[in-house]
């Protein structure tokens, strides 16, 4: 797992032809990191909310988890919109992946929007920064945005490949520049 | 070299191959591992400094108990300014949790504002804390309300402090800084002015 999210965020392209090529990983291992940011990001609120379980019953934990889950709420919205709009682009050859391809593909072009948050949520943590600066907030937002439309960018074109080349016989390769064989 | 897979009955079979530079079936690329182990290692370094901040603030953990110390902190106030908890000692304060996009603050607000208005003349202070601090927000939801009452901008550091689940959640604290009443959700201007009264103004 740890190449695969290796590779998911420095070489999107790859990791995209190695999702269509059966691979492991995406939605899967993005779910993963996903549960595990939001335990380092809310260990402190999560904890509170689990200290007042005696006083205020479950309710409190799990007003706690709901608020915790607010932080990776974005995340989840990039990752179905991603999807919807991987679907829409490739059309009716589509249906030529395998089912959930597109959510996979979607879900592992958010590595490289992970790894931005993740190491920015550290770096406000060491400068003791509870609440960063708002423009900071966004820069730091448009540039895992950005990061995100360069990996789904890889990931459309390796997809379209894929399903484009399809069909065209027997041996149909599909390469860069090839063309189809 | 090409992978072949069938991807179905009834769906033609995708041949992916490699583009150069792509490493090998059985070979692993450095980077990426040493990319995925950067991710998961700054993953559990932030997990392991928060655990390490509650080793040393297990009192701020802590939900903020009726008769508790209020625990002091500072926001900046809409319109300039900063605010210090610190600073209203000797005079009981209203604290309210509260946020733009909450539905029942737009109704505990107003009720809030009455009671300030009611009591500012006889010494209650009172600070509607907006949680995500976006100050154009909440200065059009205030104009939009109609409301007067000082408001203090990003105050989620603050709602940790004060064990804040949901809102609204509005704290009263007393001349000597103790938390004497916590108000979850709606209440009357009734109860509410009947709370500040018993607070010593």
């Amino acid at each position: 797992m740890t190449e695969r999210l290796g590779q998911g965020v420095l070489y999107p392209g790859r990791a995209a032809r190695r999702l269509l090529s059966g691979g492991r990983g995406g939605l899967r291992d993005v779910l993963w990191l996903l549960g595990l940011r939001v335990l380092a990001v809310e260990t402190v609120s999560l904890a509170q909310g689990f200290s007042r379980i005696v006083d205020e019953g479950l309710s409190a934990p799990f007003q706690a988890l709901l608020q915790a889950g607010r932080s990776v709420l974005l995340d989840v919205l990039v990752v179905l919109c991603g999807a919807t709009l991987l679907s829409l682009l490739l059309g009716e050859r589509e249906a030529r992946l395998r089912p959930g391809m597109s959510l996979d593909l979607s879900a592992q072009a958010l590595l490289p929007w992970l790894f931005i948050h993740v190491h920015a949520a550290l770096l406000f943590t060491l400068l003791g920064w509870g609440d960063p600066p708002e423009r900071l907030r966004r820069v730091v937002q448009g540039v895992a945005l950005l990061s995100y439309a360069w990996a789904f960018w890889a990931a459309l074109r390796a997809a379209r490949r894929a399903v484009w080349y399809v069909g065209a016989g027997a041996g149909a390769r599909i390469d860069k520049g090839a063309g189809t064989n | 070299m090409a992978e072949q897979r069938e991807a179905g009955r009834g769906r033609a079979s995708i041949e992916v191959v490699p583009l150069p530079g792509d490493p090998g079936p059985e070979e692993r690329s450095a980077a990426s591992v040493w990319g995925g182990r950067l991710i998961l290692g700054t993953l559990l370094t932030l997990l392991l400094l928060n655990v390490l901040w509650m080793g040393r603030n297990v009192d701020k953990l802590r939900p903020v108990a009726r008769g508790g110390q209020a625990p002091d902190f500072s926001v900046p106030r809409l319109g300039g300014g900063t605010f210090h908890l610190a600073e209203t000692r000797g005079h009981p304060i209203l604290v309210d949790f509260w946020a733009t996009w909450c539905g029942p603050c737009r109704q505990s607000l107003p009720i809030l504002d009455k009671v300030y208005a009611t009591y500012r003349g006889r010494g209650l202070q009172a600070i509607a804390v907006e949680m995500d601090g976006a100050a154009s927000e909440a200065q059009g939801f205030m104009q939009q309300l109609g409301l007067t009452l000082p408001v203090g901008l990003g105050g989620e550091a603050a709602s940790h402090l004060y064990g804040v689940s949901s809102i609204p959640h509005l704290v009263l604290i007393d001349r000597e800084g103790r938390v004497r009443r916590v108000f979850r959700g709606v209440h009357g201007a009734a109860e509410l002015g009947q709370a500040v009264e018993e607070a010593g103004l």
